[in-house]
């Protein structure tokens, strides 16, 4: 398969590719769920953003992405032959398709081994091969329920457990998942928006000059993939470094305490419930300020993150004409007293 | 100029279909593939061979082309373990998926309006990457061009975006006649012509150099489509660059994208005038140097308003009013009322009835997969299987050891799971918008409308709206479950005028009617004051409206639909009455109609659940 078109190279969406690489940066973000047009670029930056994160250690043959520090109990491979060859491999990069069933998603009783051999084995899902890297589901609106519920379950726990046809499995299933859809042809329960941690909207770009870059860029990238990787090369190790260096500081950077009550303000304006909404905006303003190499975070980071992390949390009312963007600006602007817009 | 050999001139259409038919030989792997808009007939069979002698002329026979129906499984598409052959031999063994076996060739999907858009998203997918990853986890090199035949008549049904947003080409071959086809005598020789730069279209596409207002104009166009988008720019620049291949070019001219343009938006379909029109055509070879004039896209013919009649190719304008000429704009000017449908993209959930569903409640056992990627239930297939292996296996009992011999089970053992959910429904509102109090009626319903589907999640449940006034009714919101459609379709309604009740009962029924090929059901709620006065044929007679109301009443009464009639007029009649008695509907007098009031009557109905 071709290397995929360099996340640097894409035109524009600066408001989905920060909320792409603050969740490469902290998965405890809980995902990203991206709405908006066909064709602008969704899938192309989340198939790029597997590229920049760090290449993983892993174990030859082993079918549940383990870390080979933290085996998982099932692994046949790892649990029982810890001293198989090693090997590195680039974070995995997992598609959900739409007609998925719930065997293929969690994993399942290897049917085909049990009526053959009458052996009792577990065939892990696409959760399994997700471990340690991203799930992306396209159309997540159009995706059954229970599915979704699944998803968003395990997306939050890190563990998929699986209790069925006799058998009892558990593993670990870390990964960041990413959805996106078009919300002309069909919404998200609002239960379900909530547990995504951040949610940003992206459209065509409207100006002719962007869209020949766009043209420009992916018609050299079509040509000569190569040639075109070699020219983004530098762009792209930058960004990596990026995130790796983010990954490692996120965990420590401050957030002082007038940020906390401002969050706290913030949130109780726009009427969202539980703490989910501050937690995310907690954690994104985290990323973010690690991202940009700081020590702590700053109100910028906040104002910044606060559309993507609380727009699919308001209360929908389905008379209220205001878009939601335009709902948390109004509460931003209130709280804080100055205007914002994504920075 | 291309010319039969009795000297009169090719259709110039046909000839595009030709065109359209080199272009996706040449750059197969290249370009996803085509969308053909044809019925079944001589002409959609002769373009196929046409493609299928080119391409056995280019790369050899023996290539893989192979034709799937829309039903085709996704796990055939994908392939994984034949599970009969695995008890056969007794190990697992793989059997590949359609899209790997068709790895270097063609895949011809009939039908592909009924394509299920889980099929689509995989087809999709691999048309992206080119690889197909079976449900065993195998990922096997699939690259293939797609011919999609849509031969979808209307709006009702429509590809799957998933697909039609991956198909380079549109080509519409209805209207074409078999004589344009079938005496095209010279075709044979044509065809014989090599591609240039046999099997390496590739290569040569990257030496043409694309010039910067070429890429301006592409630009321009795709921002002129609706939903403008990006992928169609580049579409177009592909096609345009292999237009400069076939030619033997050395760069894009714009009159390459002009025929871009035409092949790509689907713009050949408006039938021709009837003078002779001078068309690109496919002889590339022998019309080089005397390059025929950039046609204007036919489509522009019959559209006075937009400019393309001045073919000047320089000019983005004219591109700018060719793309606006196109297909899907030009059906929003002829059909204002139909619009919608081909406006939006759809998600390809025309799969007729389900009879399987994937999840509920377990509803019994069955020995057929209810749905396509149903796996066989453990428990009861050992119990299927297990009354029989005295049969299978004649030493059974006579192993002395004591020790079973294995289980043999055959595929006809398999047992599945039926599940059983409550279907999804879809309320269809057909609201009157006549008379003095049209305005608040309709803000009413309008109201009404947001409130069902602000709650309408977690029942699954789609809203549809007509209004109906003057000589015709009018689908407002085709069913949907999305809020912000819903907003934008319902914004400025007008009102006012006579009442067409027999027609909106027609419209109503129509809408019900595609529901429930959907595999939902439908309930109609009509606002009305039950007066109407304008027959099904447009003429104001109020007796014959009278009548063609009752008819219709009463054969959606007979079609079984469940509706409800809520009448809003000050006074109830008795007449009024008499209408739901005949539509066997919930009859609701509302003489002050409120949202909330509405919302309750069907949400109360829509909660009682289809079973």
């Amino acid at each position: 398969m071709a290397k995929p078109y360099p996340f640097s190279a894409i035109v524009g969406q600066e408001e989905m590719k920060d909320a792409l690489l603050m969740a490469a940066v902290e998965p405890s973000l809980g995902g990203v769920l991206v709405f908006g047009d066909r064709g602008t670029g969704k899938s192309t930056a989340v198939r790029a953003l597997a590229e920049l994160v760090p290449e993983l250690a892993g174990t030859r043959g082993c079918r549940y992405n383990c870390d080979p520090a933290h085996p998982a109990d099932p692994c046949p491979v790892c649990a029982t032959a810890p001293k198989s060859a090693r090997i590195k491999s680039r974070a995995p990069m997992v598609d959900l398709p739409l007609g998925a069933t719930e065997d293929r998603v969690c994993g399942a009783l290897d049917i085909e081994k049990a009526l053959v051999s009458g052996e009792r084995a577990f065939e892990p899902g696409l959760l399994a091969k997700a471990h340690r890297g991203f799930l992306y589901v396209d159309e997540v609106n159009l995706l059954e329920d229970h599915l979704v519920d699944l998803l968003l379950d395990v997306a939050a726990s890190g563990v998929n457990v699986v209790e069925r046809e006799g058998l009892s499995v558990r593993h670990p299933a870390r990964f960041v998942l990413v959805g996106s859809g078009n919300p002309e042809e069909g919404e998200l329960r609002p239960q379900l928006l909530d547990r995504f941690g951040l949610s940003v909207d992206v459209s065509s770009p409207r100006d002719i000059a962007s869209r020949i870059e766009v043209l420009k860029r992916r018609d050299a990238y079509e040509q000569d993939a190569e040639a075109f990787h070699a020219k983004w090369a530098k762009d792209e190790q930058r960004l990596a470094a990026r995130i790796v260096a983010g990954r490692k500081a996120v965990g420590s950077v401050a957030l002082s305490d007038r940020l906390m009550t401002m969050m706290a303000h913030l949130c109780m304006q726009l009427g969202v419930d539980g703490l989910r909404g501050e937690l995310t905006l907690m954690r994104a303003a985290r990323a973010k300020a690690a991202l940009s190499r700081r020590k702590e975070a700053t109100l910028e980071d906040v104002l910044a993150v606060a559309p993507m992390a609380l727009r699919h949390r308001l209360r929908r009312d389905p008379l209220d004409e205001a878009g939601s963007k335009t709902r948390v600006d109004r509460a931003i602007s209130e709280v804080a007293g100055e205007p914002v817009g994504h920075a | 100029m291309p010319e039969k050999n009795d000297g009169t001139q090719i259709n110039p259409r046909w000839a595009d279909a030709l065109l359209s038919a080199q272009i996706l030989v040449a750059g197969a792997g290249l370009i996803g593939g085509i969308r053909l808009r044809a019925g079944t007939g001589p002409v959609r069979d002769r373009w196929l061979e046409a493609v299928h002698a080119l391409f056995d002329a280019q790369y050899g026979r023996g290539l893989p082309w192979i034709r799937i129906p829309a039903s085709s499984a996704t796990g055939r598409l994908t392939g994984g373990i034949d599970i009969a052959a695995t008890l056969a031999a007794g190990r697992p063994v793989h059997e590949n998926g359609i899209l790997a076996r068709a790895d270097g060739g063609f895949i011809i999907l009939g039908m592909a309006e009924r394509l299920a858009d889980a099929s689509a998203a995989i087809i999709g997918r691999a048309l992206d990457d080119g690889v197909a990853t079976g449900s065993s986890g195998r990922v096997q090199p699939a690259r293939f061009s797609l011919i999609a035949l849509d031969e979808s008549v209307d709006d009702e049904e429509d590809l799957p975006s998933a697909l039609a947003d991956r198909l380079t080409l549109d080509l519409c071959l209805d209207g074409l006649s078999i004589h344009d086809a079938l005496t095209d005598s010279d075709l044979a020789r044509r065809l014989a012509q090599p591609l240039p730069s046999a099997g390496d279209c590739a290569s040569a596409m990257r030496a043409v150099t694309v010039p910067d207002e070429v890429r301006e104009a592409a630009a321009a166009v795709s921002m002129a489509l609706p939903g403008s988008p990006v992928r169609r720019a580049l579409d177009l620049i592909r096609v345009a660059r292999i237009l400069a291949v076939l030619e033997h070019g050395t760069d894009v001219k714009p009159d390459h994208l002009a025929t871009a343009v035409r092949l790509c938006l689907g713009m050949n379909m408006a039938p021709q005038s009837e003078q002779p029109q001078p068309a690109e055509t496919p002889e590339s070879a022998e019309g080089d140097d005397q390059s025929p004039p950039p046609s204007e896209p036919p489509a522009g013919e019959d559209q006075p308003d937009t400019e393309v009649s001045q073919p000047d190719p320089s000019e983005e304008d004219m591109l700018v009013a060719a793309a606006q000429a196109s297909r899907a704009v030009l059906a929003e000017l002829d059909r204002p009322d139909r619009s919608m449908a081909a406006k939006l993209a759809r998600t390809g959930k025309s799969g007729g009835i389900k009879t399987g569903s994937r999840r509920g409640r377990p509803a019994g056992i069955v020995s057929r997969p209810p749905y396509a990627e149903a796996r066989p239930d453990v428990v009861s297939t050992l119990r299927a299987a297990i009354p029989w292996q005295r049969l299978r296996n004649p030493d059974f009992a006579l192993r002395a050891d004591g020790s079973a011999p294995p289980l043999r089970i055959l595929p006809s053992d398999f047992r599945y799971i039926r599940f059983r959910h409550r279907t999804e429904s879809t309320a269809i509102f057909a609201v009157d918008a006549s008379g003095s109090t049209a305005m608040e009626r309709l803000a009413e319903a309008k109201g009404a409308i947001e409130l069902l589907l602000g709650d309408c999640y977690v029942r699954r449940d789609q809203v549809a709206l007509i209004s109906f006034r003057g000589v015709s009714a009018e689908t407002l919101l085709e069913p949907t479950r999305s809020l912000v459609r819903a907003k934008r379709s319902l914004t400025g309604l007008p009102g006012g005028g006579p009442t067409p009740l027999a027609g909106a009962i027609r419209r109503s029924l129509e809408i019900a009617g595609m529901v429930q090929r959907r595999g939902q059901s439908p309930l109609i709620v009509y606002l009305t004051d039950g007066s109407g006065n304008i027959a099904l044929d447009g003429k104001a007679d109020r007796v014959r409206a009278g009548e063609d109301a009752q008819m219709l009443a009463r054969h959606g009464a007979a079609l079984g639909y469940r509706s409800i009639l809520i009448d809003i007029s000050r006074r109830p009649r008795e007449s009024t009455r008499e209408l739901a008695r005949s539509m066997q509907a919930q009859y609701c007098p509302l003489p002050i109609v409120s949202a909330s009031a509405v919302n309750a009557i069907v949400s109360a109905e829509l909660s009682k659940g289809a079973g």
